[in-house]
């Protein structure tokens, strides 16, 4: 059980981190963070079809814009409650998902990848066009945070949002953990490995993918929620070719088919492009070399390198 | 009673006629093989049977049913199960997950979100009983990539018996095997005749003689003959096309 121990160790190590670092750094640094716990959520969504199921997409953005406007459009436009309105958007996601997976999973591999990305090509032309509902690429402005209740702090605090995002990160993680050991979760992993045979043991292949479709964009439609509350605007590119691949790149780096894969390559990238961004206009370069570097020495993703450093647990 | 039938099994590949009206019947308990030469119509006959290729005429039909256009995991559920000549197992899993796999399909825990794989007892007395009969149970926390081939060939049959299934199709079952591992597989099938129905396509006719109650032969897309062992075995048109005349000998 010393892999057990030393992960059990490491998170509470990661969650002990999480908790003190707003008491230590500037709230600019506090609002990066927020961010890298969003992309976190997002990208472990991206990492249920991805490293779980086998199903890399490029049309994770397509959920997390989705979430996003739905919550804008709801609250300034329509005038419903933050509460009602998150909870419609994450919902919307996972529909636009479950309209959308009728058409992706015709298809595999590349195509897949392909088709993923003209889907989440059609939200972001929607969004761009569409002035009068998204504000086009003017964006569309002020969303606010909500309010709290009764409890005393308010959301406009960012450490204060940093929590509040953190407790859902901490949820998103433990449903995430519950899915992937569950029955459903090692038939995903059955399918990546050997579609073909899992059928022929009697699953319905198609429609485990198409389940984990809807699951990996209600994590986006969370996602998008939140990262409208964090940003207080929304731009059509959230639904464009870089958040989505931003996502790639944090699984892949991360370690596909790992639980904390995704949280550490959410952070390796947001923390990697900001720096980069201090000292060069070419971010991008950087963010490319860091991929090979890791792709080189790491190809399981840093998580999935750290567990093959771990003695593995022996038979008991 | 039977089990298994097919009725008139026609399978065309653009104009390559695969199989020609094939009419077969199987026996509940039976163990059927279907042999022929290369490019008999084995492979076809099973994939059209597993549900892997659509039927381009003609009608199968399991314990009554007709199931000619039901997909590959509807035919699973219904207990009619398979094995593949290339090892087809799930390499980044271990033993024992591969085999609850195969036990929780038939356990209707597909798609059962909340609680761990492993947390059913009825799904992992199964699971233990299927890795110690298979002789597998020491190995069960090794990803099966690093079991032998000859371990792996034996977790291919079990994956199939774990849901124990009423009919059992075998697709070249001793490929690939040394002899020993053969004498294994062999003795294995022996020991499963009369628990479950077999058919077993193979062209190792040795091991079809060996265990099998009745053998169909295809030749040519078509069902040349069929009945015991002993009568095959005599029949002059079977030694024909296996050891060939004059022409075809350098082919066998």
């Amino acid at each position: 059980m010393m892999r057990g121990r030393w992960s059990l160790l490491g998170i509470l190590a990661a969650l002990a981190l999480a908790l003190v670092a707003p008491g230590l750094l500037e709230p600019y640094f506090v609002g990066i963070l927020t961010r890298v716990l969003i992309f976190a959520i997002f990208a472990m969504g991206l990492n249920l079809i991805m490293g779980y199921t086998g199903l890399p997409s490029l049309g994770q953005a397509a959920y997390l814009a989705t979430g996003a406007y739905t919550v804008g459009i709801l609250v300034k436009k329509v005038g419903i409650g933050f509460l009602p309105a998150s909870v419609a958007g994450v919902g919307m996601a996972g529909l636009l998902a479950a309209a959308f997976g009728l058409i992706a999973l015709r298809a595999r591999g590349a195509s897949f990848l392909m088709i993923t990305l003209a889907l989440t090509q059609a939200v972001w032309a929607i969004a761009f066009t569409w002035r009068s509902l998204t504000g086009g690429d003017d964006g569309f402005p002020s969303v606010g945070r909500p309010d709290l209740g009764f409890l005393p702090w308010s959301l406009t605090d960012t450490r204060v949002f940093y929590y509040f995002v953190l407790v859902f990160l901490v949820l998103a993680v433990a449903v995430f953990y519950t899915i992937v050991r569950s029955p459903y979760g090692l038939a995903l992993q059955g399918t990546r490995d050997n579609e073909l045979r899992m059928r022929s043991l009697g699953y319905n292949t198609w429609m485990l993918q198409y389940v984990a479709f809807i699951i990996a964009a209600l994590f986006a439609g969370l996602a998008g929620v939140l990262y409208a509350f964090h940003v207080g605007a929304i731009a059509p590119g959230w639904a464009g070719v870089t958040p989505s691949a931003e996502a790639l790149l944090m699984v892949i780096i991360g370690g596909p088919g790992t639980v904390v894969g995704p949280l550490v390559g959410a952070g390796m990238i947001i923390s990697v492009s900001e720096v980069a961004n201090i000292f060069t206009q070419r971010w991008m370069m950087v963010l490319g070399a860091t991929y090979i570097v890791v792709i080189l020495f790491a190809p399981d993703g840093i998580v999935g390198r750290l567990k093959r450093l771990m003695p593995r647990r022996q038979t008991a | 009673m039977k089990v298994l039938s097919a009725d008139k099994l026609s399978k065309s590949f653009g104009g390559l006629q695969a199989l020609r009206s094939v009419d077969l019947e199987i026996e509940a308990g039976e163990c059927r093989a279907i042999i022929g030469p290369n490019g008999a119509g084995k492979t076809t006959l099973f994939h059209l049977l597993s549900g892997t290729l659509p039927t381009s005429s003609g009608t199968i039909l399991f314990q009554g049913e007709d199931i000619t256009r039901s997909p590959c995991h509807v035919r699973a559920m219904k207990g009619l199960a398979r094995t593949f000549q290339i090892t087809s197992l799930f390499p980044s899993l271990t033993t024992m997950q591969n085999v609850i796999l195969a036990v929780q399909a038939v356990h209707g825990s597909k798609f059962v979100m909340h609680r761990p794989a492993t947390s059913s007892q009825q799904t992992m007395d199964r699971v233990q009983q299927v890795l110690e009969e298979g002789g597998l149970w020491n190995k069960r926390n090794v990803p099966v990539r690093y079991l032998s081939y000859g371990e792996q060939r034996q977790l291919e049959v079990m994956l199939a018996l774990a849901g124990q299934p009423k009919v059992l199709l075998l697709d070249e079952p001793t490929a690939g095997l040394s002899e020993a591992e053969r004498g294994t597989m062999t003795s294995l099938f022996r020991d499963l005749r009369g628990k479950v129905t077999i058919v077993l396509v193979s062209h190792d006719i040795d091991v079809a003689f060996a265990v099998a109650d009745g053998i169909s032969v295809l030749h040519m897309g078509e069902l040349l003959t069929e009945g015991t062992p002993a009568a095959v075995r005599q029949d002059a048109r079977v030694s024909q096309i296996y050891l060939g005349d004059e022409s075809e000998s350098a082919h066998a």
